[in-house]
């Protein structure tokens, strides 16, 4: 996988060594937020770089990895669909509702498909009174509509 | 003559097109030589009119939703600037029934100013508590909460002026005050529209404990999932820094204190205060034993109040008008207000702060307005996804912290989720154990095993096998779960669970009789 997702550089040791020295920072978290925010990941070489900077193990760094859900060892996907899957999005009939964004996408929930789209399932986003509710990229959406979804991932492919 | 325009900023009416919605109306205005200026303000609360846009008038700002891409035409015709003539117009805004009926002291300045204009804070009220808080004594001001009976809104419910005090008069060093904004409950979004609609007052009510207890230093935890709410406070403590409100002395006083926002990564249980220290201090999110008590030794193993959003943006109102102001609001020992967040299946959705005491049979007849799908409510769940499902049967119970703990329930951080008679309520007792197993820290064994195997049971129960057999073991695991678990993730999980089976037996297939021994 070489895609990139925008605003996000490809990967560099170097120059990830160089943000983090500038920031500074010794706690394992903000370190690899930061690897995220610039990379649009966490790549496996990242992990001992993060323990360098922080004095740790490499085990201390791969468990706060692994325990966070918003970080990942994989690059970010062109469009990533945050679908909330709670209990306000499920009065409002999200379990059905992901079945078909899953039709609509053509991809499971939690995997993504070649044309580079992911639907996560997520647990709330503060819109819980305008479900069924996702993030497409940046953008949040309430009310949402297999209509208005399949509008919104064409927009973002195309921007990409 | 410029005519004022208000088209809200929050993440909500954001969702429902509010952005195209001012751009669109900005465009117009200036295409028909009208001359406005558009505010970007908060939301009201009244979600199921957004985008809300408002015209200011003589007579008071009048408001129109939910308006669209394809009414704004529309509403220049029919002249909305001037004129309240267009069907989606509800009049002026603040006498509004359902918002004018409520008692609104945490959310009064939300979506009427200018979220990041610190003058149009002032002029409504805003700093009025912290200057008096650097009037009086550290210890008057921790009296003062006390005595206001303030508790915590994050769902424990721990009265905050003990907390703060115990704060107070612990001799260190360093100490430090935490805003929990991890607001993961589904059903919750108050501390989201108030750190986006008014995130001053949060910043003043931090202020405020720092300066009661002699703290130096702040965090704001947001979770990750509110981008906006993390843009606006960034922005809103630069503000507070140029005015000389944070910063080595707050108000030219002798006080120094500043502040930062620290972003979560997608952890429910780091709404925990244990977990959420661990979090601030970069490792994974789990659950402290207690004690020792955060108060006392909490972040980087100092002296630390945290309290959510909410119970410290009351902080202001209580110093600026007094204890017995805040008290004569509510009942027994929940006073002052509560935020009740509308959410699910609901016509009304949105944001109603009332003083403690009303009964959810008041609060669903007169704010929600039955279901968005307009069919029968079946069930209701109080405080989030460890809190317990409700049947009608029992919606004549007092939404106040010790009449829902008689009832069964919890009153949380105050969302409330309606569900239509098309839920299955054995499905909504596997989630919780779902949602368990997926959030848990994995400190605990009954809660980091137990929720896995609750699925596991709920699963063959549902599907018919060794029914009996499969019920007493639920109960067990959940009886193991509720007394083995150090925090309220596997605690409470059981809750949801045993009330759906309490109260809805039929969705599992069980005769009433047989699922009480659940309970």
């Amino acid at each position: 996988m070489s895609q990139v997702a925008t605003g996000k550089r490809e990967w560099s040791s170097a120059i990830a060594r160089a943000i983090l020295e500038s920031k500074a920072s010794t706690l394992i978290l903000p370190n690899l937020q930061i690897i995220q925010n610039e990379f649009g990941y966490v790549p496996h070489e990242a992990i001992e770089l993060v323990a360098q900077v922080c004095n740790v193990s490499k085990a201390d760094v791969h468990g706060v990895m692994t325990y966070y859900t918003d970080l990942r060892d994989i690059p970010a996907a062109k469009v990533s669909v945050k679908l909330c899957i709670a209990e306000a999005c499920q009065a409002n009939g999200v379990r059905e509702f992901t079945t078909a964004c899953e039709d609509a996408l053509g991809v499971k929930l939690n995997q993504h498909n070649p044309a580079g789209v992911e639907l996560e399932g997520v647990y709330c986003l503060g819109n819980c009174a305008l479900g069924p509710t996702a993030f497409i990229n940046q953008n949040l959406y309430g009310r949402l509509t297999i209509s208005k979804l399949k509008e919104a991932v064409n927009t973002e492919l195309e921007i990409q | 003559m410029t005519t004022k325009v208000f088209v809200p900023q929050d993440s909500a009416s954001k969702s429902v097109g509010a952005d195209d919605v001012a751009t669109a109306i900005t465009k117009l205005a200036k295409e028909k030589n009208l001359e406005i200026e558009l505010i970007r303000n908060g939301s009201r609360g009244m979600l199921w009119l957004e985008p809300l846009v408002e015209v200011a008038t003589a007579a008071g700002r009048v408001g129109f939703g939910p308006v669209t891409l394809e009414n704004i035409e529309e509403l220049f015709e029919a002249d909305f600037l001037n004129s309240s003539s267009h069907p989606s117009c509800i009049g002026i805004v603040e006498d509004f029934t359902w918002l004018k009926s409520q008692q609104r002291l945490t959310f009064k300045r939300v979506g009427v100013i200018d979220p990041l204009d610190l003058s149009d804070y002032q002029n409504h009220g805003g700093l009025a508590g912290l200057k008096k808080a650097l009037e009086v004594s550290q210890s008057d001001i921790t009296k003062l909460v006390t005595e206001s009976g303030l508790r915590g809104r994050g769902g424990a419910g721990f009265p905050a002026g003990i907390k703060w005090n115990t704060v107070r008069e612990a001799v260190a060093d360093q100490k430090y005050v935490c805003a929990n904004a991890d607001e993961g409950d589904s059903g919750t979004f108050a501390d989201r529209m108030l750190m986006e609609g008014d995130p001053f007052l949060l910043i003043e009510g931090m202020t405020i404990a720092a300066v009661a207890v002699g703290a130096t230093k702040g965090f704001i935890y947001v979770r990750s999932e509110y981008p906006d709410a993390i843009n606006t406070l960034q922005k809103a403590i630069l503000k507070a820094r140029e005015f000389g409100w944070l910063g080595k002395s707050v108000l030219n006083s002798k006080f120094e204190f500043d502040l930062e926002v620290v972003v979560g990564a997608g952890s429910y249980v780091c709404g925990e205060e244990t977990a959420m220290l661990e979090s601030l201090e970069g490792k994974r999110g789990m659950v402290r034993p207690k004690p020792p008590l955060p108060a006392l030794n909490g972040l980087f193993g100092k002296p630390t109040i945290i309290n959510n959003v909410l119970t410290l943006a009351s902080a202001p109102i209580v110093l600026s008008e007094g204890a017995d102001f805040y008290k004569s609001f509510g009942t027994g020992r929940s006073l002052g207000t509560q935020v009740f967040q509308l959410a699910g299946n609901v016509k009304h959705g949105g944001i109603v702060e009332l003083a403690f005491g009303l009964s959810l049979a008041d609060l669903l007849e007169t704010y929600a307005g039955g279901t968005h799908s307009s069919r029968p409510i079946k069930a209701v769940q109080i405080g989030g996804p460890l809190g317990a499902y409700f049947p009608q049967e029992l919606f004549s119970a007092n939404l106040d912290y010790e009449s829902l703990l008689n009832k069964g329930g919890m009153l949380g951080h105050g969302g409330i989720v309606i569900f239509d008679d098309t839920v299955d309520m054995g499905q909504q007792a596997r989630f919780a154990m779902e949602f368990c197993a997926a959030e848990s820290c994995g400190k605990c064994t009954p809660c980091r095993i137990g929720s896995t195997r609750g699925v596991e049971v709920i699963d063959k129960i549902l599907t018919n096998e060794n029914k009996e057999e499969n019920l007493s073991l639920l109960i067990d695991l959940c009886d193991t779960m509720t007394d083995g678990s150090l925090c309220a993730m596997g605690g409470l999980t059981p809750l949801p669970v045993r009330s759906a089976l309490k109260h809805f037996a039929e969705d599992f297939g069980l005769q009433k009789e047989i699922a009480n021994v659940a309970n």
